[in-house]
């Protein structure tokens, strides 16, 4: 009489025994950079491209997250339009007037005037660059 | 009371934000295709450009012609309703550059200036500007927001039964939300000019004359809601999926040239059809029909016509792309007519439902998870690399159906190669 086959099931690899890793109930989220966006909805990513804010840590070919829903105070970095061009600088306000400073002595203020079309599109809050592009100019 | 929000000439507001040079110039942006003008900036409108005005016309070289650019506009749409929906929980998206924001939990509010204060933050924090109608229903406050644009002010409020009548005895009877050319030729007939006329009309004749949808039109304008609130519930229905799940979908779009060609037709179906299909699995819905429609350029009556359309019921709700395309295809080999030019198809699915809830059939294969990894590999791929990047062999590779878009804008914030640069 011939016995009946019995087929029984092989896991491949191994079956991990011993000790679970201590780890296991500490387990969090990796850091997520989306994290530093407070606003995401009103922040938008820029590239800037010039030497005008150089000693502002902004080398050319950077990256900026300007944020739109953040009211410009004094010393913000800036995102503004006079006369329909944008540029980036610094925003200095004093006694009802404004300035916006390059962060580069090579360059000139620009006094805020009136009948200047000028308005301030967003303030920069994080600057992400290489930082070999900084080297041959700090 | 309800507010609608507008955006003002949104897809030209959308191409401002990126360019500065272009307040107060007059800016147009061209249907897919660079068909004819779909939006007007104020300026544009100032000077005469007409709505659906063919492209190649416009030669006053003043005037800055832009080709729709949806990967924008559909973006910078998502902000604006991000911030709407701070204001108020219950939320109803209208369309990419409209929402219905219930105020009724909010009796104390100042409406007025809630209405400023939302047209102060969407321009604030999107760039965009908007106009906000508020009023007891869904009907006046398109009224009211139009009513805003018109005296250029931003904000109309509608309270109580002195400013209603004001404001329908202000409008014109074709210009009410559902009145359409072929209602106002009834209408002007038996006298009725301005809403307000249309709002004393006796039920029985509304009925009969503009059926249901004119009885609930009376209501509405009467300050009774009639129209079913389409958004979100609850404080925390806002933004889930479920939530915003469409019920369905669309892609229909003009060829760049007129297509006789069975083949050239079938590659631009699979890829709309394609699209479709990633648009269900992004929400997670599958479709139990679909329907295809193909036809010739209306707008070219020396050409013999044609139109025609089909809907399938599928043997499975099913959302994978290759089924999709092969349920398409076969719809298309009946409605395909040789020796016609033809200038447009699309693709619809309809009657979703939830992926949980697809009921496999003991006779069709149920979707097997192996499919289902592919069509995730797939929208991972083009999502992250470019649209279309990996596709099925039926969306083809040398797209004779491709758009026209001479005057496309950069994709400045769903892009990185693409976002703006400031030099300075």
């Amino acid at each position: 009489m011939e016995l009946p086959v019995l087929l029984l099931p092989v896991f491949p690899g191994t079956i991990p025994t011993g000790f679970p890793s201590p780890a296991e109930d500490y387990m969090e989220e990796r850091i997520n950079l989306n994290d530093l966006v407070s606003h995401p909805d009103s922040t938008f990513v820029v590239r800037s491209q010039g030497y005008s804010m150089i000693n502002a840590f902004i080398p050319p070919n950077a990256m900026l997250l300007v944020d739109k829903s953040i009211t410009p105070k004094n010393n913000d970095i800036v995102v503004a339009s006079v006369n329909g061009d944008f540029t980036i600088k610094y925003l200095k306000v004093n006694d009802h007037k404004q300035k916006l400073v390059p962060a580069n002595s090579k360059y000139k203020e620009i006094e805020i005037v009136e009948g200047m079309d000028f308005r301030i599109w967003g303030v920069v809050t994080h600057v992400i660059s290489d930082p070999k592009n900084l080297k041959d100019v700090c | 009371m309800l507010a609608l929000v507008d955006c003002n000439s949104f897809y030209c507001s959308c191409e401002r934000v990126f360019d500065p040079s272009l307040h107060h110039r007059p800016v147009v942006v061209l249907s897919n295709n660079d068909g004819c003008v779909i939006a007007r900036s104020q300026e544009a409108k100032d000077l005469g450009i007409e709505m659906g005005a063919p492209g190649f016309q416009l030669k006053n070289p003043e005037v800055v012609v832009f080709s729709s650019n949806y990967a924008l506009y559909g973006d910078m749409s998502r902000r604006v309703m991000a911030t709407l929906s701070t204001f108020c929980p219950r939320m109803e998206v209208y369309s990419i550059d409209e929402a219905f924001l219930d105020f009724h939990h909010f009796p104390y509010h100042n409406l007025e200036q809630t209405g400023c204060e939302i047209r102060r933050s969407v321009l604030r924090n999107q760039g965009i500007p908007v106009s906000v109608g508020i009023a007891p229903t869904k009907t006046l406050a398109k009224m009211a927001n139009r009513y805003a644009k018109k005296l250029k002010k931003g904000v109309h409020v509608v309270t109580g039964d002195d400013a209603r009548i004001a404001l329908l005895k202000a409008t014109e009877v074709s210009q009410v939300w559902g009145i359409g050319p072929q209602h106002t030729k009834t209408l002007t007939r038996y006298h009725i000019r301005s809403a307000y006329d249309l709002a004393q009309v006796p039920e029985e004749w509304m009925r009969k004359h503009l059926t249901v949808v004119g009885q609930r039109m009376l209501a509405e304008l009467n300050g009774r809601q009639a129209i079913a609130w389409e958004g979100t519930e609850g404080p925390h229905a806002g933004g889930t999926a479920a939530a915003s799940r469409k019920k369905n979908i669309c892609t229909a779009r003009g060829f760049g040239r007129p297509l006789t060609r069975k083949e050239d037709i079938s590659e631009a179906l699979a890829s709309y059809t394609a699209s479709v299909g990633e648009k269900l699995r992004r929400q997670h819905s599958s479709a139990t029909r679909l329907q295809v429609f193909l036809r010739t350029n209306a707008h070219r009556p020396e050409d013999q016509q044609y139109y025609q359309s089909i809907t399938l019921e599928l043997p499975v709700a099913t959302n994978h792309s290759g089924r999709l395309i092969a349920h398409a295809l076969g719809a298309l080999d009946i409605l395909y007519r040789p020796g016609y030019a033809y200038s447009k198809c699309g693709v619809a699915v309809l009657d979703l439902v939830p992926d949980s809830q697809v009921q496999h059939s003991l006779f069709a294969d149920a979707e097997s998870p192996r499919h289902r990894k592919a069509m995730q590999a797939m929208d991972q791929l083009n999502r992250a690399l470019g649209k279309d990047l990996v596709r099925l062999g039926a969306q083809g590779f040398d797209r004779k159906f491709r758009l026209r878009q001479a005057h496309l804008s950069r994709r400045f914030t769903t892009r990185l190669d693409e976002i703006l640069t400031i030099r300075h």
